[in-house]
């Protein structure tokens, strides 16, 4: 029988090695942190493709090897609460929470929500400390609105209306000094701006006038 | 030289093939499968490239995410692992005939809907047994209770052909086919043999 001979062959030939066996279980055995590791390397490795962070970039800052980030990000290492912090605070983001911290989280933006602080907020123009889960970041000269980000649980309802009030706020200084033909440096670097700028200068181009403000 | 053998997963009921050097216990199929697809990095990376895919109007109503609208990458890569590890387990039990009623036969699915009368063996699949249901474990079935995996991928697309790392396994189904097949008597030379497919 040509089927008999084929399977005895596989039988009879095979490699074999039940240590095979331990790759499987392992992964079975350690499904208790595993899943949580899954999940941290996610968002750690979405987080370095968002900042075009390279892992072995994130190893020096955090003074560890290249291969135990990578070891992070495949998902397999049992991590501990201090290189989940360290994480964390560089790369700017959360990975865990505590259900008791996230009661607090709650009524910390409720309060946040309900205070003149965020409404009344200046965005433009003196150092203006913005509240930050981690360290204090500043606007200065320019509004910097990546201090507030739209993944901070605080921010989803004022990120919006605090860069539309930076850039009307940008706008109208800037049409004031360039109104006053002012040599005033101006500095801004968003896109959003840098239209702005083009249409100035587009209507400039129109009345012969000419763009007399220093930006960049 | 031709570098393939076949390694035993479960004597007499599972084998799988191995295309690479090294140590056989890490670099079979089946084994080389699991850590690819328990792997975060490969997998964020994978669904990040085939993100149109993923979240295009097949899956989106097949796979949808817990909020309802088209599943995330976190989400694909979270539920991939989870169900990695159940098929894998519910393999290696149906194998060892750990589960009642339940042979490799019903596990391993015909991969084509109509027989090459030309082919000694059939080729077969293996469906994730939970959601996400795009997990497919191949292998060829040498008779009811006996099959070889030779790979396996994660199936967003249509048909196996409109994906390059489904193509590849295509040709290993292929080359596995070969070597399974081969008899010195007939065919001669097993490295002209596979060197030709």
């Amino acid at each position: 029988m040509k089927e008999d001979n084929n399977s005895n062959r596989i039988i009879k030939e095979s490699l074999a090695d039940d240590s095979w066996m331990d790759e499987i279980l392992e992964g079975n055995s350690k499904s208790h942190y595993l899943s949580h590791s899954n999940a941290i390397a996610t968002e750690i490795l979405l987080e370095l493709k968002r900042r075009k962070m390279s892992q072995t970039e994130l190893a020096n800052r955090l003074h560890v090897s290249p291969q135990y980030i990578n070891k992070i990000v495949k998902g397999s290492e049992n991590l501990t609460l201090d290189t989940i912090g360290k994480i964390e605070r560089e790369l700017e983001i959360q990975l865990i929470v505590v259900p008791g911290s996230e009661k607090k989280d709650a009524t910390m933006k409720k309060e946040l929500s309900q205070s003149s602080f965020i409404k009344n907020l200046p965005v433009y123009g003196e150092l203006i400390p913005l509240y930050q889960k981690t360290t204090e970041m500043v606007f200065h000269g320019s509004v910097q609105l990546s201090t507030l980000k739209k993944e901070d649980p605080y921010s989803e309802d004022y990120y919006e209306q605090l860069k539309q009030k930076a850039i009307q706020n940008a706008h109208a200084r800037f049409d004031r000094l360039h109104e006053l033909k002012s040599d005033e440096d101006f500095h801004w670097s968003s896109g959003f701006f840098q239209e702005h700028i083009k249409e100035v200068k587009r209507k400039d181009k129109e009345s012969q006038d000419s763009l007399s403000i220093v930006y960049g | 030289m031709v570098n393939i053998r076949t390694f035993k997963l479960v004597n007499e009921r599972l084998y799988a093939m191995v295309f690479d050097s090294g140590d056989p216990a890490k670099a079979n199929e089946f084994v080389k499968l699991f850590k690819l697809w328990t792997d975060t990095e490969y997998l964020t990376g994978f669904f990040e490239e085939n993100i149109e895919l993923l979240q295009g109007k097949f899956w989106s109503k097949k796979e949808p995410g817990e909020d309802g609208n088209p599943i995330s990458v976190r989400e694909a890569v979270e539920r991939t692992i989870k169900a990695t590890k159940n098929l894998f387990m519910f393999i290696v039990d149906v194998a060892k005939g750990n589960i009642d009623e339940k042979e490799l036969k019903d596990v391993f699915l015909d991969l084509y809907d109509e027989k090459d009368e030309l082919e000694k063996f059939d080729k077969a699949k293996a469906y994730s047994i939970m959601k996400p249901y795009w997990l497919r474990i191949y292998g060829i079935k040498i008779n009811d209770n006996l099959f070889v995996i030779t790979g396996g991928g994660i199936k967003l697309v249509e048909k196996m052909s409109q994906c390059d790392l489904l193509k590849k396994e295509l040709d290993k189904l292929e080359r596995a086919t070969k070597y399974l097949e081969f008899d010195k008597d007939i065919d001669g030379d097993l490295e002209e043999l596979i060197d030709k497919s």
